[in-house]
């Protein structure tokens, strides 16, 4: 648990640096941001076992001088991020012994979080926060929906079926909200696609739609959908449902 | 009011004690009447023997008998018939003097007179009259014998006594004879006489004490009626006054208005619950007020009682603490209105009286019998507490503690005593104990019949989801197809009704009495019909009763619910039995009045939308009420909050053009499929912004779709598209100006490394499909110029983040 947390020493008005953070935090690490500068770290004069460093110019000479001895001192890990002479400088700059990995530029958030997961704990649960896949191509909808379930749920947007398919080839998800009419590939057509596939074979499915008519809840139901909900319900009462839907899924 | 009830109370005891006293005194005087007549009565029957046998002749005593007993007879009838005694004295004075002047000039019954004229005297208990008679009679012999001497002399044998001589020989015995008469008589006339007098004051006093008895009970009977009537009266005004209030609550948008509707909401609740104590107390003074036990849960008592008073203590920063024993039984048998009642006004009692600190409420039950369980419940404050001296005062009907210190605490003083008599109503007894400046703790034990002993659990844990749940959201609905009768005779209270229901769009159809409403349910289907109870002429049961009597009644079992201001525990019973298919109090509560709508309009008619936040509502933009397709207030409900509605209306605007023109080339083509599928995304997104009569027309076309049904698409869709086109541009016209004075602003231009920075981040985050992370970084973007030569591509990439279109987003930022 403890390893969850992570220091980063960045700008945190840098776009990477606060993407980055965002990224971690989906991916449910706490990270505490420190400015690369040594007044700043008079708060922390121990570090997090895992430091990861952004790079830039503001991490000069005399900053990694007092950076390395903390990092010593605490024995912590580091993860450095930067361009190719970002990395090389680091080396030099960076007690190396301590550098347990280096990303290069653009960072691929998946791979970061990848290690991460290794070097923190493998059996450690990462995402506390269930994460759901809303599928509508009508996308006014969407974020619609996006919007009712975020304060709750990470919540993964597709526009259509096949992008639907797409990202659960590299996301896992714990839910999928499927609209049911939609051009190309429809609902029960996604449906029938995401069961022939090993990983997402267990996925729950609710439909989200405002078709009502009988043969389309009949073949919704025919599918196994988890449950049928009308987009017509209050946006209080759809979230509420989909509570209830992870509820019960944890009692039983 | 209390002085009246304490005359009337004094009286009715003085006048029970006096009987009681008094028929002692009663009894015993005729008890000597009766020894009194026993003693004269061989008197005067030896007395008219003796003039019989001597000398005189037997048809003259039986004459003055009879006379006797013919003026006893007028004497009485003039006594019972006439009051004015002087009148009768002297009438019967002339009477007597008339009998003794008769006898003694018939000189008969000399010896009679000694009995008969002080016996006479009795009869007018008048020691006055009886002395004057009796000295009359006196003067009158002796006169008589001087008369009689001469003849005598003759009559008799003996001529050597001589006239003087007989008369002297005569008039000696009867003197003395006369005057141990007289005195004798006058000593039972004194007797009698007292004893008579108090008889009679007695008899007067009772019949005084009788009328103001039942003055005083009418009196308090006409105040009885009085409250009843008004408090009546004053509900029907106060309904119209909360009924409008409510609406200005709901219409109006200026928070210094809202926050005088705010306190005329306060102010009339209180008044409304000053006149129901007031209705209370004067029903237990007439003795009307009935317990009437029903089958009750106990936890959605406490639970009505908590959400009752939670919100008072919290306005005045009290802590409430609920205590509740949770093996207390769930199904119990009693008056849970009154016990309810009971509980609030200790609460509010104690809620009054606390400036800071807590109220407590603590409810234990044991096991009293086979089915009995003994509640024991208390209301324990942290307040000023009670003076011992005034203790006393506590259940007075009226008293307000501690006058001084409290004058600025409202109440009629009746909240204790209501609670105290409700309790004694119940075979329960309000206890207090009190400690004054530290706080007071009033507790009762009550006995409940237990239908069934399964424990109700704990109920502060569900009660904290209740409430938790109750903020999140609050529902409401729409019912524009619905269509519903509302019958009352007072206008403002039709008004009141339709001005609560505006929002649901429900059809509302009035009528001002129950013939109008019978003649409306001939004409028109309803889905519900509301029914007052009091109006003039033909009051709700009866019309109930018609009502039943309707054909169309019967097809379709019309909910009937009666609107009535008495709704008493058992209540409900009278209207079911009325053939009512519930009540509904007045003063309506929008609420309770929505609930029932909910409960009992067929479920098919019913949209269920989320309550806005009240906040929300205020802040929604006026232009967006200038826009004739939309209902803002529904769009609000349907969007959750104000941003997302505000970026879905934006969404719905900046999409219009190209779906307008995919649904045109698709109508244009006859590609009946794919234009099917966008209608149907058009009837989705048109009822999330609120706009329901484009979201209704799109719907028909998407069934008529569905069923291919090509020449109602042909008719429908150019109107769609218009409607659709002219909403969109309404909607962008609003949106772009906003976009153009953003763009006059001196904004740094951004640095190329930033910029690449940026991108590349977006480029990562849409490879974990972060959304709200891009939207971040675009909308930090928006603090800075972009350059020329940059400005197509961020273009484009604002448009595929819009889009929620991953592989663009990816492809513009590569």
């Amino acid at each position: 648990m403890i390893l969850n947390n992570i220091m980063m020493i960045g700008n945190k008005n840098s776009f990477m640096v606060s993407s980055i953070l965002r990224g971690l935090e989906r991916y449910g690490y706490k990270i505490t941001c420190i400015e690369p500068r040594v007044e700043a770290f008079s708060m922390h004069t121990k570090l997090d076992k895992i430091c990861i460093v952004f790079m830039s110019e503001e991490i000069n000479h005399m900053f990694c001088t007092y950076f390395s001895g903390l990092v010593r001192k605490s024995e912590s890990s580091l993860i450095v991020i930067g361009e190719q002479r970002e990395l090389n400088e680091a080396r030099t700059m960076l007690p190396v012994l301590n550098i347990i990995h280096e990303v290069e530029r653009p960072v691929d958030m998946e791979k970061l979080c990848e290690f991460l997961n290794q070097a923190t704990s493998g059996d450690q649960k990462l995402f506390d926060r269930k994460r759901l896949l809303v599928v509508d191509d009508d996308t006014t909808m969407l974020k619609a929906i996006k919007n009712w379930l975020s304060d709750k749920y990470t919540v993964f947007m597709a526009n259509s079926g096949a992008q639907a398919i797409t990202m659960l080839a590299k996301e896992t998800v714990d839910l999928i909200l499927l609209d049911y009419e939609m051009p190309v590939a429809d609902g029960p057509a996604v449906m029938e696609m995401l069961s022939t596939m090993e990983e997402t074979r267990d996925i729950p499915v609710i439909f989200l739609t405002s078709k009502k008519d009988r043969d389309s809840v009949m073949k919704a139901v025919s599918l196994r959908a988890s449950m049928y909900l009308l987009k017509s319900l209050p946006p209080g009462e759809i979230v509420a449902k989909i509570d209830s839907f992870f509820e019960t899924q944890m009692k039983g | 009011m209390a002085e009246y009830k304490d005359k009337t109370e004094a009286m009715t005891k003085e006048y029970t004690d006096f009987i009681a006293e008094n028929r002692h005194k009663v009894n015993q005087l005729l008890n000597r009447v009766l020894w009194l007549s026993i003693l004269v009565g061989p008197a005067l029957a030896i007395g008219i023997l003796f003039g019989v046998f001597t000398d005189i002749s037997y048809a003259t005593c039986i004459l003055t008998s009879m006379m006797i007993l013919g003026m006893a007879n007028i004497h009485y009838l003039m006594v019972k018939n006439n009051p004015d005694s002087q009148v009768v004295t002297y009438f019967s004075l002339i009477f007597i003097e008339a009998i003794v002047v008769f006898m003694c000039v018939s000189h008969i019954g000399i010896y009679l007179t000694y009995f008969i004229v002080p016996l006479l005297s009795l009869l007018f208990c008048d020691r006055k009259v009886y002395i004057i008679t009796s000295v009359f009679c006196f003067v009158s012999m002796i006169l008589c014998n001087i008369l009689i001497a001469p003849f005598a002399v003759i009559q008799t044998a003996d001529p050597e006594m001589g006239a003087v001589g007989w008369f002297f020989s005569m008039t000696s015995g009867f003197v003395i004879e006369y005057t141990c008469m007289f005195l004798a008589g006058l000593a039972v006339n004194s007797l009698i006489n007292s004893h008579l007098k108090t008889v009679y004051n007695n008899i007067s006093e009772i019949q005084e004490q009788t009328e103001l008895k039942q003055e005083a009970e009418s009196a308090s009977r006409a105040k009885s009626s009085f409250l009843a009537n008004m408090s009546h009266e004053i509900r029907t005004p106060i309904n119209a006054v909360l009924g409008m209030n409510e609406m200005i609550l709901r219409e109006s948008k200026d928070e210094n208005i809202l926050t005088y509707s705010r306190n005329i909401r306060g102010a009339s609740r209180s008044l409304l619950g000053l006149i129901n104590d007031i209705l209370d107390f004067s029903k237990i003074e007439a003795g009307k007020l009935e317990i009437i036990p029903t089958e009750y849960a106990f936890s959605s008592m406490i639970n009505d009682i908590v959400n009752l008073n939670r919100p008072r203590m919290e306005d005045k920063g009290l802590e409430f603490v609920l205590d509740v024993d949770k093996s207390i039984p769930e199904k119990l048998f009693g008056d849970e209105i009154r016990i309810k009642q009971v509980i609030t006004n200790l609460l509010s009692n104690a809620a009054k009286y606390t400036d800071k600190g807590s109220v407590t409420l603590k409810i234990t039950g044991i096991k009293a019998g086979e089915d009995v369980v003994s509640l024991h419940m208390s209301v324990k404050d942290t307040g000023i507490g009670i003076k011992r001296e005034e203790m006393y005062k506590l259940f007075e009907a009226f008293e307000r503690l501690d006058e001084k210190r409290n004058r600025t605490v409202e109440g009629t003083g009746l909240g204790i005593a209501i609670t105290s008599q409700l309790l004694a109503y119940m075979d329960s007894q309000l206890q207090v104990e009190s400690e004054y400046g530290v706080g007071s703790e009033f507790y009762f034990d009550i006995n409940q019949h237990v239908l069934s002993w399964v424990p109700m659990g704990d109920i502060s844990q569900a009660l904290q989801m209740a409430a938790a749940e109750g903020e999140k959201y609050r529902e409401s609905f729409r019912a524009p197809d619905a269509r519903i009768l509302v019958v009352d005779d007072a206008v403002m209270n039709l008004s009141v009704i339709k001005g609560l229901l505006k929002n649901t769009q429900i059809q509302i159809d009035t009528a001002e009495s129950g013939f109008v409403c019978l003649e409306c349910m001939r004409e028109h289907d309803y889905d519900l019909v509301f029914l007052d109870h009091r109006m003039p002429r033909m009051d709700g049961i009866e019309t109930m009763k018609k009502i039943v009597g309707l054909p169309s009644y019967w097809n379709k079992k019309v909910p009937v619910i009666a609107l009535t201001a008495n709704a008493l525990s058992g209540a409900k019973e009278v209207y079911l039995n009325a053939g009512f298919t519930d009540y509904l109090a007045k003063p309506v509560d929008p609420v309770a009045l929505e609930n029932m709508l909910i409960t009992y309009l067929p479920p098919e008619k019913i949209t269920r939308v989320m309550e806005e936040k009240h906040d929300d509502a205020a802040n929604l933009p006026v232009w967006l009420y200038q826009i004739e397709q939309i209902d803002p207030e529904l769009g609000l409900a349907h969007c959750g909050n104000l941003q997302v509605y505000m970026d879905t209306l934006k969404d719905y605007a900046r999409k219009m053009p190209e779906g307008l023109e995919e649904i045109r080339r698709l109508f244009e083509i006859e590609e009946w499929r794919g234009y099917t599928i966008k209608v149907h995304a058009l009837k989705s997104t048109s009822a999330l912004i609120g706009a329901m009569q484009l979201s209704r027309t799109a719907e028909d076309m998407e069934n008529a779709g569905n069923t291919s049904n090509a020449d109602l698409i042909r008719r429908g869709t150019p109107l769609l598209l218009e409607n659709y086109e002219r909403l969109g541009q309404d909607l962008a016209a609003y949106f772009e100006e906003a976009e153009v004075d953003e763009e006059d602003d001196e904004r740094p231009e951004i640095g190329s490394s930033e910029l690449k920075e940026a991108l590349e981040a977006i480029n990562m985050m849409a490879d974990s499909f972060d959304y709200d992370g891009i939207k971040e970084v675009l909308d930090s973007l928006k603090g800075y110029k972009i350059p020329e030569e940059e400005k197509d591509r961020y273009t484009r990439l604002q448009e595929a983040v819009e889009d929620v279109d991953w592989e663009k987003i990816k492809e513009i930022v590569r």
